[in-house]
Parts: C-alpha cells; structure tokens; sequence
C-alpha cells in the first residue's frame, strides 16, 4: 500500500513539475490510435495550487524516497527535471497481441535525465536527437530530447498466444488437455471382489464387522496380567493445540512431487519467458512509430477541447467499447460469452468519452460526456424532450436537505423501449430469447399504448428531503404497583424526529391511482380527508399521504404540507438557482451538505469514529450537485461538483491541505 | 455480557436520553424455590438501536446480527435447560420494540447461582465472582453478595468523555419478592412494598459501573 502510494506520488509528481521552457506540446506524440488519453494540465494545476504545498503532499507521500539516485538525491519538485508549462500526457494503445502504456513529460532546458532518473536503464543508440535507454527485461523503452521524455511500456496479450498457429510461430507450449492421464499398470482381474451372497442378512453383516472392530477387554484379566512392580513412566497426555489438530499424514500441496503440476509450472515458465522476449522484440521495433507518430491524436475533436485555465485533469476515451474491454478479464472476448456480445452492442451506441476535473473557485467538478452515434442519438433524442411542468416551482419548500428531479418523456420512452429492447438481445447466440425479442418487440409496440400510458406518468419528478419533523414516537415501560411491585408494560411518547419529503410528478390521467386508493379504502388500509389520502398498511408503519391537485400527484409523510397545498398556503422557495436547476437539466441531485450533521445527530444515525472529523467539517461545507443534460448536439453530459469550505484560497488548496492534515495523522 | 456490555456502552453513547432499562425480578417461596425474570428494555432507543444493527461493526465493537442474537439466546436457553434445579426455562425476542426476556424457575438458590454461572460461561464473564445469592433457610435471611468489578468501568472507559453523560437515564432495577413478610433490609436505597413482601431496587447504571452504588442487600423474613 506504501508503495502503491509512492508509486502514484511519483507519477503526479513527476507530470506537474518545474521551470518554463516553451516548446511544442506534446500532444503531437500521442499517436492517433490511443484508446484513451489523460491530460494532465500542468499549468492550471500550478495556478490554482501552490508549489509549496504540492511539494510538501508529495514529500510526505515519500514520492521523492524511490526516485533520484544516491549522488543525485531528489528531495523537491523543483529538483526534478520536468517542465510546469506544458501539459504531459499519458495514453493507451490496444492492439489484438498487446498493448502498450505511454508517458510523455515535458522536460525543463538543461535536464540531465538520464542521470538523474535513467542511469539504471541500459543505453540505446541514440536516434534523430532522442537518447535512448532499456530495462533490463526489455520491456520499457524510454527515449528523450531537449524538450520532452516517452517513456513506453507495456505488455503482451496471453490469449493471443492460444490460437495454435500464433504459438508454433513463437514457440509458445500449449496445455493439450486431451492427453490420457498415464495409470499405473494394474491388473483388475486379478482383483478379488468380495463375493456377497444374495441371500446375506445385511444386519448380521453389520454386526460382524462391528464385533470384529470392537473387542471388549476382560479389564479383571489385564489387571492380574500386569506385574505389580512394573513401573512405566508415561509422558503426560499431550495438551490438544490446534497445531496438533492438524492431521499430518496428509501431505503439504506445495512439495507433493506431482510430476504433472512440476511439469506445468515448468511450461508456465518458458512460456511466460517467451511472450516476455515477444513483447520486448514488438517494442523495439514499434517504438520508434510510437515516438514519431505518422498521426497524432490532434485529430480527435474532444481531446484537445477543454478550459485550459481550469481544467486540472482531462480524460479523452476513443469510445466506450475501448473503455469496457479494458475492464472484462482478458479471455472473454475470445470466449464470446453472450453476456460480452450484448454489452458490446450496446457500448457501440456510444462514441469518445471525455472526463474533466474542473476547479471553479471553490468548487471542484468533475464534468464528463459521451458522444452518440448516429442510430443512438435517433433513438435517445425524444426520451430527453420533455418540458417539467412550470407549476412545480409553486411547491418548492423553503427549507429542505436535499431534492432531486428527474424529467423524460415516458412516451417517446416506451416508443423506444422496444426497438432499445431488440438492438440488445436481437442477436445473441446463447439466449433463446435472443430469438424472440425482436417478435415480444413488435408485441409491445402493439399493445402498449404509450400515449395513455404517458398521460398516467408523464415523467417528469421533482423530490425533496425536508428538513427533520418532530414526531412522537411510542415506547415500553413500567408502571409498579406499590403494593406489591408488579409492574406491567405502559406505552409512552417521545420526542423523536424523522426526514420528511414531498415527491411531485405530472399525471393528466389520474384514474388509476384513485381506484387503487379507492380500493385500499375498502381493505381499510387508506382513509380520506378533505382530499387528502391517508396510507397505511399496519399500525406501525410510517404512514404516507397523498393529494392529486390540478394535473399533478403530490405524495409525502407530512400531512402538513399536503394541507398547505391543498388550501394555497404553501410557502414556496423564491431561489431562482433551484428553479434553474429543476428546469433546465435532465436529473438534478442535489444535497446541502451543510445540513448533514444535525439531520445525523438528530436521526441518531451512528457514525464511525475516522469518519467523526469528516462529519463534522461537512458544516462547512456547500453543496453536492450532480446534473446531466439529456441528448444535445449528439451528446449527453453531466457534472458532479462539490462546494468546499471557502477557508482555503481555492478547493483545490482545500484539499491539499485535508490531504496534509490526514498524512499527519 | 462483556460483549453485550460494549453494545450497551455503545448504545448509550448514541442516545439523549434513558437508552435502556435492564428489570431482574425474583419471586421467591420461603422454601428457597421461585422464578426469576430478566428484561432488556432498549425501545425507547428503538430508532437508534435499528441503525445501529443495520452496522457489522462499530468503533471497533462488534454488533450482533438478528440471527445471532437470537442463535446466541437459544444456546443460553439449552444450557439453562441442562442446568440441574433450572427448569421452565423461556425467553422472547421483540425485534420491534427491541426488548428481550428471559426467564426460569429454580429449585434453590444454587440453581439461582447457577443460573447466573451459565450465563457468564455464556457470555465469557465471570458473573458470579461478584455476584451472588445465599438462602438459610433458618434463619429465613436472603441475601446478596456484590463485589464491584473494575471490568464494567475498564469497557466504560472506552467510552469518549462527552459520551458518557448519555448513561445518565439508564436504569437497574431489582424486584424481589417473598411468599412471606419482609422483616427488614439492609439496603439504604431500596424499599419494601406496601404489602411487606417484596423489595425494590432502581440504580443507575453509571453507579453501578463506576462503583458508587452496591447490590448487596440482606432480606430477613418474618419466621
């Protein structure tokens, strides 16, 4: 974990340090074929931090403790040779045998590298003004000039040393599991079976076998036959350890001379020893492509588009598709699993993805957003128009913890869902209802009558977490007779408090709710007053109220609100940033996180001592906000951003000095 | 118990006000028989002791699931059943109200004894080195001997010092009861009934824990 630690400290370390040296950017090196790209902003980076701090996060990290050699020690950003101009770039490359990891840094006038942190490495010749060098394995080539450093690595792809041709090329020994096991030679005629006779008595058997077995000893006749002064010291029994527990007749695994598992880990061997030379051969003659790319990735739209003032961090994907099959286990795509192809279908749907750490003043955000293709963006498009109904902004509540929204069109949704359903599994070779989605599609299409089903839930939301609502809530106690003591169990209230909310959604036909009601009202589960529901299925249970008022369907635990609605008396909120919110994004979540502390303390919530400080600073903080737009321009995005106490300069500083403070601890 | 004890510690530290009361209730017959009764009350806390539940573990003290508390309950129920002069034996788990019940009747007061043995061995504590009843029969004096144990205040002291102030509204009671007159007691803080055949007993658990408060007490009948 230490090293872990070291090891991504140096990283960062090493992609935002020092002086300035304008030279070109080293974009121009990411080849255009890179699955995805990370951007590390250097200068926005240094602008909205400080060297100080970054410095003394990365020396308490021990970030500069594996770095340097013993002549030239680093023990500061400033010490390392790396340039804060220029952004540095980390990217991946796929192909079908392998794949590869490049980090480009830019480096600073006057560097001296290769002694600094290359003097391990073993020298290459030098190549059109880059200075070379080679681990020892092969593996990682490193190349550098006056203005910047590749360093490539990588490995190659075991399954695609399984296909037989590819491994007699490379000498590579496959298991062959059609192999008959050898036995020794064992003569089963001459085996003699025990002959049972048809008419044994299996009782009688069972009583032979169990008298031969148990021999009850004339103890009287042991007694004479031991000599009276025989004296034999026996050792104390010995005290059951669980060590002794252990049957040690069975033998260890690790040191069972199997000759079939020494045979197979000597054919691991080799066989890793030979992709390893493979890989190695592949990087030698394929890094100078990777250092001089025919075609870089400028070529690709969104990578190089971001607020280069305030963009800290910038993530570029080619496509989902690249991104997923970094996750799946390396033999699943050769293994074609059913589940692999409709993942694969429906990543297809969508193109490059990009992701970026914002710093906005005092808050941080992480925005991202994926491309659509074509046929996707046909089908995603009318689920995201939809207009949230205006009147919702009648009933925001003034004070609340948090709220959501949530706005689609459930018709052109259900339209679709069809269509969505039958791109999915239309195709698939393992599921036999691959084979009928596309007739339960047309099924659905004909049946459901999205219209009217819309009109029952037009789907646009709109939920708040209301501030805590004082209650009584019933316990046991006593109650003692003083003649005699006996007590018996009494109910009394207390104070408690529970989370309220209010969730609102649009419905033009409200029938079907008031007949469920209608019909809980003869279970007597719900009653009705001046319009408004009272649910509740058990004495115990937290009772929900619900009011349907003009073409909306209001639903909450506090009967209060409900009333207030009803009768025009709600106090609605004037803030035109929630009205903003609600009404112009796809989902909207947002949690006042200042509010926390008192709803857990209130709420009794238990919270784990190392999360105590945590909790507590949460007073200081703003919001947490997380919105995403639906379709536009081909595109979905969204955000995440969180408001950090304003003590610092900036959130970033914020953290740095958390990030501080928690090291120390 | 200890590790109940720690749950209950925990629990303390969670709530405002009286978090639990524990009620131990001992009918007795002058010939040394009876039936005891023991009471976990935690429903005043029920919202908190709910989340609570709902954790594996908390500030390093494990929390017991519904299954082991009621697997937990059940073994001290079949060693109770083994127990020689305990008979009778039954208990009720409310996961509602959360209030838990146990009780039995014993033959004499070393089954009384055993009783709380079982439960030590159970619960790995040792109950009964301070704790403890005795009946002579002839001299119709019931008593109770109670040796504070530091143990209570060791897991006490795990508890932050804001926290325990949260203890304040946790309650011991003990209700003994005869089939005979109560001649006297010794206890300064406990009171005969108005019927003169039963004794009663509320401490506050902090007393108990930090040692202020005593549990002996010495019951003589009328002969």
């Amino acid at each position: 974990m230490k090293l872990q630690k070291s090891y991504i400290a140096t990283l960062v370390g090493l992609s935002i340090a020092a002086t300035s040296y304008g030279q070109q950017d080293l974009i121009q090196q990411v080849p255009e074929n890179a699955s995805f790209v990370v951007v590390i902003n250097n200068q926005a980076i240094v602008k909205h931090s400080s060297f100080e701090k970054i410095n003394e996060v990365l020396e308490k990290l021990g970030a500069f403790d594996d770095i340097g050699n013993q002549d030239v020690p680093i023990e500061r950003i400033h010490d390392l040779d790396l340039s804060y101009d220029r952004s540095a770039y980390i990217y991946k490359s796929d192909t079908d045998s392998s794949y590869y990891t490049g980090i480009l840094l830019p480096l600073k006038a006057g560097h001296q590298i290769g002694t600094n942190l290359f003097s391990k490495l073993s020298p290459l010749p030098a190549s059109q003004g880059y200075e070379r060098r080679v681990s020892t394995d092969g593996k990682t080539q490193v190349a550098w000039n006056d203005h910047g450093v590749l360093i490539l690595t990588g490995d190659a792809r075991r399954y695609y040393f399984d296909t037989d041709s590819v491994a007699q090329r490379y000498g590579i020994e496959l298991p062959t599991y059609d192999e008959a096991v050898t036995l020794p030679d064992y003569q089963y005629d001459d085996y003699q079976y025990d002959v049972v006779p048809d008419t044994a008595d299996i009782d009688d058997m069972a009583d032979d076998a169990a008298d031969a077995a148990y021999t009850i000893i004339d103890t009287t006749y042991l007694a004479d036959a031991i000599s009276d002064n025989l004296h034999v010291d026996f050792p104390p029994p010995a005290l059951e350890t669980e060590e002794s527990l252990v049957y040690s007749d069975y033998p260890v695994y690790d040191t069972y001379p199997d000759s079939t598992y020494l045979k197979e880990m000597a054919r691991n061997a080799k066989n890793d020893s030979l992709r390893n030379a493979a890989f190695a051969s592949w990087l030698a003659e394929d890094f100078d492509h990777y250092l001089h790319p025919a075609q870089n990735a400028t070529s690709h739209k969104f990578l190089n588009t971001f607020d280069k003032k305030n963009t800290l961090v910038h993530f570029w994907s080619r496509n989902l598709m690249s991104l997923y099959s970094q996750s799946i286990p390396y033999y699943m795509p050769t293994m074609q699993y059913a589940f692999v192809n409709q993942m694969e279908k429906l990543a297809y749907g969508y193109q490059d993805i990009v992701l970026d750490l914002v710093q906005d003043k005092h808050t941080l955000k992480l925005q991202g957003s994926f491309g659509l293709d074509k046929e996707m963006e046909r089908m995603i498009k009318p689920i995201y128009k939809n207009k949230m109904n205006r009147k919702f902004a009648r009933y925001i509540p003034e004070k609340h913890i948090g709220y959501m929204s949530l706005n689609f069109n459930s018709e052109a949704y259900l339209k679709n869902f069809p269509l969505m359903m039958e791109q999915l599994y239309g195709s698939t070779m393992y599921f036999a209802f691959g084979e009928v989605a596309g007739i339960v599609a047309t099924a659905l299409e004909i049946a459901l009558d999205e219209k009217a089903i819309a009109n029952v839930m037009g789907g646009d939301h709109l939920l708040f977490i209301n501030e805590m609502k004082k209650v009584e809530k019933e316990y046991i106690d006593y109650q003692y007779d003083e003649n005699t003591f006996d007590y018996k169990e009494i109910k009394k209230t207390k104070d408690d408090y529970i989370p309220t909310f209010l969730w609102m959604f649009t419905s033009e036909d409200q029938r079907i709710y008031k007949k469920i009601l209608k019909l809980g009202e003869s279970k007597e589960k719900v009653t009705q007053t001046e319009g408004i529901y009272r649910i509740a299925d058990k004495p115990n249970d937290e009772i929900i109220y619900a009011l349907f008022k003009d073409n909306m369907v209001f639903v909450s635990n506090d009967e209060e609100q409900l009333s207030a609605i009803r009768t025009n008396r709600f106090p609605a909120s004037r803030d035109k940033h929630i009205k903003k919110q609600i009404f112009s994004n796809t989902m909207t979540a947002v949690t006042h996180l200042s509010e926390i502390p008192e709803t857990i303390n209130r709420l009794g919530i238990p919270v784990i001592k190392r999360w105590d400080h945590l909790v507590n600073n949460l007073s200081a903080y703003g919001d947490v906000t997380i919105t995403a737009q639906g379709s536009k321009k081909g595109r979905i995005t969204g955000e995440m951003a969180v408001d950090f106490p304003q003590q610092e300069t900036n959130a970033l500083q914020y953290l740095l000095q958390e990030l501080l403070k928690t090291i120390d601890k | 118990m200890r590790k109940y004890m720690g749950v209950l510690l925990v629990i303390g530290c969670l709530t405002l006000s009286s978090c639990f009361d524990l009620v131990e209730q001992i009918d007795m017959d002058h010939k040394g028989a009876g039936t005891i009764k023991a009471t976990l009350n935690l429903s005043k806390s029920r919202t908190k002791v709910a989340s609570l539940m709902k954790m594996k573990q908390f500030n390093g003290i494990d929390i017991p699931s519904e299954t082991t508390i009621k697997q937990e309950m059940a073994q001290v129920v079949r060693t109770l059943k083994s127990t020689s002069g305990i008979s009778d034996v039954q208990y009720n788990l409310d996961f509602q109200n959360y209030i838990a019940t146990l009780s039995c009747r014993f033959e004499n007061v070393q089954a009384l004894n055993d009783f709380s043995k079982t439960l030590s061995g159970q619960f790995k504590t040792q109950i009964t080195s301070y704790n403890s009843y005795q009946y002579d029969r002839a001299s119709q004096t019931f008593s109770r001997s109670y040796t504070y144990t530091p143990n209570l205040a060791k897991e006490f002291s795990k508890v932050p010092n804001d926290d325990r102030n949260l203890f304040a509204d946790a309650y011991y009671t003990n209700i003994i009861r005869f089939d005979k007159n109560i001649q006297s007691q010794s206890h300064k803080n406990a009171k005969i009934s108005a019927n003169k055949q039963a004794v009663f007993l509320k401490v506050k658990a902090t007393d108990l824990i930090n040692g202020s408060t005593s549990l002996t007490n010495t019951i003589t009948l009328v002969k």
